[in-house]
């Protein structure tokens, strides 16, 4: 589904990837790990397309009607209507925007690339009021500006709502735990866990070891100094917890 | 061109018409016009018209509009809903378009000049900028409002000012005087409409006077939405007695020159104004705002946001100031103009001033310029919005809370309306 190989990638003069290469199916869940600096954010905005990466060298390629596409040709919101989609560290705020105005926004911006009537205001607010649930959001949220005053918890369990929305083909979740108490967590890993399907494929990017134990990856990856520089399973990850990331390094 | 030959034939084919010039009227009108010739269009040497210039008014012989008629089919998508309408089709009033609430005197300016000359005289001696005296020498157009003391008007008042092409296909000159008082108790809600298309290169040149007397309260919405060759200036100048109330929203959208002058007289303790605008520009649109708020007694307050969007190659100006005279203690005055750019050959000017002398008041000002935030617009992106959708929802999340600021959903649903039909904040 996506292939990338020998990823580098400039932000201002500094290269922040150096070589990066990593394959992901459909039906699978990788973990990427790695100390801070090392590219971890770098890497998935990368894919989502974010104008202040500069990739150097190197391909992405992404399946789009079964044929790999390159994805560095695409726009951002290319990338999201074919089924890409990042869950944001830090979402953005935006006042003046309506969360159900932004959400339907989207979904129809999919509907239109896809050839499907645009949903109307009503059916959408059913539609989207039933996903919130899965995410135990209070519906009073959805008419709520987007992002603005939410906690930090509250905006990661927002961008799932918009992931539940979408229903992407590839979901890059950012650090979608950090800032999570466990109760938050425990929902927000139950949602993603639902819209997991064989047809496609999540990769979560974490520092932490807890949300695995809810969403259990296929692969785990180490990512360190803009390389993957050690692939495994589960396994990896409780090696990591252990004894840190130095054992790696070098 | 020399001033005299764009204006003498108009100044001329006024002069025969009787009822625009009682007696009392005749000398006034020539004096302000051999001023006006003498003192000529204000120049950029002028601090207020800095960033403005008149020479698009410098090439144009001058026609004026005496007759017109229209039919209802084009002035009626112009309405405001469920209110009374006073239609003037290029500066001339449409009676049979027309309906006037039985609660409060209205006449046309032309019909007041004979017999409300006490009211509407003082008004006209007063010294003002070349613009005004302009208008004097050639006023013929206008409604004179009298709202009786303790008087509720219900409906709001929709003065419609709607321009097309002349018969012989000239450029006009439409001159509206507008004499409002609102007198001590009385409420009312009035909307002023100017609108004009792209096949009006018509110069507008409007003055009105509001007399909000003592605990009155005045909604005042000032719209013009234009083509590219509209040109249009004016000056409103708001006497607002003491704990009276002035609620004033602006709305400015395309022209080649729209600029408006709000003056505002906090002239008694307890008195206020809320002045708010929005403006939208683009192509080589041309808008200015001039707002001047006096606060002349203490204990009066003052609040306004004015915010712009602009494109293309698209100017606008923001000139606010705020004065407050020596002994006007306890005054709270706020002003903040906020813009967007939204092209790289677009250009703001932003001058907030304040002159305070009085020592124990609250005031503030600012103004801020900026550009489409590339963070928000990446991650509506993020979400499958194409940027140019994107860029459009940022617009009108910008203008969003000065558009709720307008109070009554009537207006607001009016504004919003006004607004869709120019194209959005972003078409």
């Amino acid at each position: 589904m996506l292939n990338i190989e020998n990823l580098h990638v400039r932000v201002d003069e500094k290269e922040v990837l150096k070589g990066l290469n990593l394959t992901i199916k459909a039906g699978e869940v990788h973990a990427i790990m790695g100390p801070n600096g090392s590219g971890k954010s770098t890497l998935s905005k990368v894919i989502a397309g974010h104008p202040e990466y500069t990739v150097t060298s190197g391909t992405i390629s992404y399946d789009v009607n079964f044929r790999p596409k390159n994805v560095l040709d695409m726009e951002p919101d290319e990338r999201a209507r074919n089924g890409l989609f990042l869950a944001f560290q830090y979402p953005v705020e935006i006042p003046g925007i309506p969360n159900v105005e932004f959400l339907r926004a989207a979904f129809n911006a999919v509907c239109k690339h896809q050839g499907v009537d645009p949903m109307e205001t009503k059916a959408f607010e059913t539609f989207v009021r039933e996903k919130a649930k899965m995410l135990e959001i209070d519906s009073s949220f959805l008419d709520r500006e987007l992002n603005v005053d939410l906690s930090g918890g509250e905006k990661k369990r927002n961008e799932i709502l918009q992931m539940a929305v979408l229903n992407p083909r590839l979901a890059l979740l950012d650090e979608t735990d950090s800032g999570l108490d466990v109760d938050s967590l425990r929902i927000v890993s139950e949602g993603v866990n639902k819209l997991k399907s064989e047809d496609n494929a999540i990769v979560m990017i974490t520092h932490y070891h807890r949300i695995l134990n809810y969403i259990k990856p296929d692969f785990v990856h180490v990512l360190a100094d803009g390389r993957i520089v050690r692939s495994g399973d589960v396994s990896l990850a409780l090696e990591i917890e252990d004894r840190g990331y130095d054992w790696l390094l070098n | 061109m020399p001033m005299s030959e764009q204006f003498n034939t108009a100044f001329e084919t006024l002069g025969k018409d009787a009822q625009w010039n009682p007696s009392w009227l005749k000398a006034l009108r020539k004096d302000s016009y051999e001023s006006f010739l003498a003192t000529g269009l204000p120049s950029r040497k002028n601090e207020d018209w800095k960033y403005t210039s008149t020479r698009n008014l410098t090439e144009s012989t001058f026609g004026l509009i005496l007759e017109e008629t229209a039919t209802r089919e084009a002035v009626e998508p112009f309405f405001v809903d469920d209110a009374h309408h006073l239609v003037f089709m290029n500066g001339v009033y449409q009676n049979e378009l027309s309906n006037r609430p039985e609660t409060v005197t209205i006449q046309t300016l032309r019909e007041a000049l004979g017999t409300d000359q006490d009211l509407i005289q003082p008004c006209l001696d007063s010294d003002g900028d070349s613009l005004t005296v302009l208008n004097q020498a050639f006023f013929s157009s206008g409604i004179f409002v009298r709202v009786k003391k303790n008087t509720v008007v219900e409906k709001p008042i929709q003065l419609l000012f709607l321009q097309r092409k002349t018969a012989t296909n000239h450029e006009a000159m439409i001159s509206p005087r507008n004499v409002l008082f609102i007198e001590a108790g009385a409420q009312v809600n009035i909307i002023e409409s100017h609108f004009g298309d792209g096949a009006s290169p018509h110069f507008t040149n409007a003055v009105s006077d509001i007399f909000v007397k003592d605990q009155a309260q005045c909604q005042y919405v000032l719209e013009r939405s234009f083509g590219p060759d509209t040109r249009y200036v004016s000056k409103h100048t708001f006497h607002i007695g003491r704990d009276a109330s002035v609620e004033s929203f602006n709305l400015a959208l395309g022209g080649k020159l729209n600029r408006s002058h709000l003056e505002f007289r906090l002239s008694a303790s307890g008195s206020s104004a809320k002045l708010d605008g929005l403006y939208i520009g683009r192509d080589d649109n041309h808008i200015d705002n001039v707002t001047e708020v006096v606060h002349l007694a203490p204990h009066t307050s003052s609040s306004q946001l004015y915010k712009g969007v602009l494109e293309g190659n698209s100017r606008a100006v923001f000139n606010g100031k705020i004065t407050i005279v020596k002994n006007a203690q306890k005054v709270d005055a706020q002003q903040l103009n906020k813009n967007l750019l939204m092209s790289p050959d677009a250009e703001v000017d932003s001058r907030p001033q304040l002159a305070i002398d009085a020592n124990d008041v609250k005031c503030s000002h600012g103004a801020t310029i900026g550009q489409i935030d590339s963070q928000e617009l990446f991650y509506l992106q993020s979400r499958a919005i194409s940027r140019e959708d994107a860029k459009r929802m940022l617009a009108s999340a910008f203008i969003g809370d000065v558009i709720s600021r307008i109070t009554g959903t009537h207006f607001t649903k009016h504004v919003q309306d006004v607004l869709q039909s120019f194209g959005g904040a972003v078409p």
